[in-house]
């Protein structure tokens, strides 16, 4: 028992040091496992509030008022745009806008997040998108009564539907994390005629968003890995950093949708 | 460490996480690096107080910040281990000499508080960094991150540290 003691006694600095460094990297990987959302775990509730009453101040006082004006008529005309009837896709159903603003948003971490002042109350559920006007910012990944958080395109789990305007084809968008201005279009057919300027845009297969929401600009491409499919470099039209007004997509349709595709 | 010493020492590092958290965080270099300069704690703190307590403020140090930043617990992991190491760091940088108690870094030369503070900050930035992405294909990105946001945390701190330096007796 005195040799155990001695042990203690002599060993309780290394001792304290493995206890706080277990326990940091169990609270660090049990979320990055477990694909957890952080935002709403960590800043829900009283952070939440917090991050938004400081958004409030970097709102120029009372313009944010003017602005919400601006932005629900914004969100009409947006819904009506994209509600225009689709030429060579069926399955898109009618989007509904609901403007918000962003309290909270991270970009130059791995895996980003965005927290919006809108949750359940407004009808938001998970898997709803999220746009600005300049383009797309991200997916809802979970929401509380007022607050949801937003996967954002700059996530390593983020994966969306995305195809390039002029030649149509399609593959998936992601993040390499190694610059929050340029995301990746990969899994293009390496029989695609690019051309560097051409336009990517959301193709709308997922019904999260409606096809044509713009993405970004094609900077330049490689082939990928098994010399099979071209990596798109696409340069961001929406400055993710600047984030602060935007719309979560409402699609009706999606939940009769989904069940169909199942 | 007595009490008001260890008052101090907690205010110290209280204020160092809320400017981090509402000032420092919100500095973006060349569009992303935000310099983490509440790495000045490891820096100014005395090198004879007890390794327990210098271990126990860092951690939840580390925590606070990692709260408000939703950063998992990556801020407490990296202090965490920079607390640990830097009894190591300082022997490595000042030798024998800063295990006196009339050691003050301020004393030491200009090179050695930059060995110092730099070796303090990739440590942390590295352990930050990698278990961040986690991920052998990211080592590379890791390993960029460090270098450029642990370039922006040493610029920025040595100059604070410069503009705030005790007033020499």
């Amino acid at each position: 028992m005195s040799r155990l003691t001695a042990f203690f006694s002599s060993n309780k600095t290394k001792l304290l040091f493995g206890f706080y460094l277990v326990l940091s990297l169990t609270l660090t990987l049990s979320y990055q496992t477990f694909n957890q959302v952080r935002l709403l775990h960590t800043s829900g509730g009283i952070g939440a509030q917090i991050h938004e009453t400081t958004s409030h101040w970097r709102d120029y006082f009372s313009l944010s008022a003017q602005n919400e004006v601006l932005r629900q008529e914004n969100a009409r005309l947006k819904a009506a745009e994209w509600n225009q009837p689709m030429t060579h896709q069926t399955y898109s159903g009618p989007y509904r806008a609901k403007a918000t603003r962003v309290v909270r948003n991270t970009f130059n971490q791995r895996d980003n997040y965005l927290l919006i002042n809108t949750g359940t109350k407004d009808s938001i559920t998970t898997d709803m998108g999220v746009v600005s006007n300049l383009g797309l910012v991200g997916i809802i990944e979970q929401t509380q009564k007022g607050y949801s958080s937003v996967m954002s395109i700059l996530n390593s789990r983020s994966r969306i539907s995305a195809q390039v305007n002029r030649t149509g084809h399609f593959g998936s968008l992601v993040w390499n994390g190694s610059n929050h201005n340029r995301v990746q279009l990969i899994d293009i057919p390496i029989t695609a005629e690019l051309k560097k300027g051409d336009t990517v845009a959301t193709a709308g297969m997922s019904g999260i968003f409606p096809e044509g929401i713009l993405i970004g600009r094609l900077m330049e491409w490689k082939k990928s890995a098994d010399q099979n499919y071209l990596e798109l470099e696409v340069a961001l039209f929406q400055d993710m950093s600047r984030v602060r007004n935007v719309y979560v997509l409402q699609n009706k349709d999606k939940i009769s949708r989904d069940s169909l595709i199942r | 460490m007595d009490q008001t010493n260890l008052i101090k020492d907690l205010l110290f590092a209280l204020l160092l996480v809320v400017l981090q958290a509402f000032l420092w965080n919100n500095i973006h270099l060349f569009g992303w690096v935000s310099p983490m300069c509440y790495l000045i704690y490891f820096y100014v703190h005395p090198s004879y107080t007890n390794p327990m307590r210098l271990l126990t403020t860092a951690f939840f140090m580390g925590l606070l910040l990692d709260i408000w930043l939703d950063t998992l617990a990556l801020h407490a992991l990296a202090c965490t281990v920079v607390a640990q190491s830097r009894p190591w760091i300082m022997q490595l940088t000042f030798g024998l000499a800063h295990e006196q108690k009339t050691f003050r870094i301020h004393q030491a030369t200009w090179l050695q508080r930059m060995v110092f503070f730099g070796l303090i900050t990739l440590i942390h930035h590295w352990v930050f960094f990698t278990v961040e992405d986690l991920s052998w294909s990211h080592v590379g990105a890791a390993l960029w991150r460090t270098l450029i946001t642990g370039v922006a945390t040493i610029g920025v701190s040595m100059l604070l540290i410069a503009v705030f330096k005790p007033a020499k007796s």
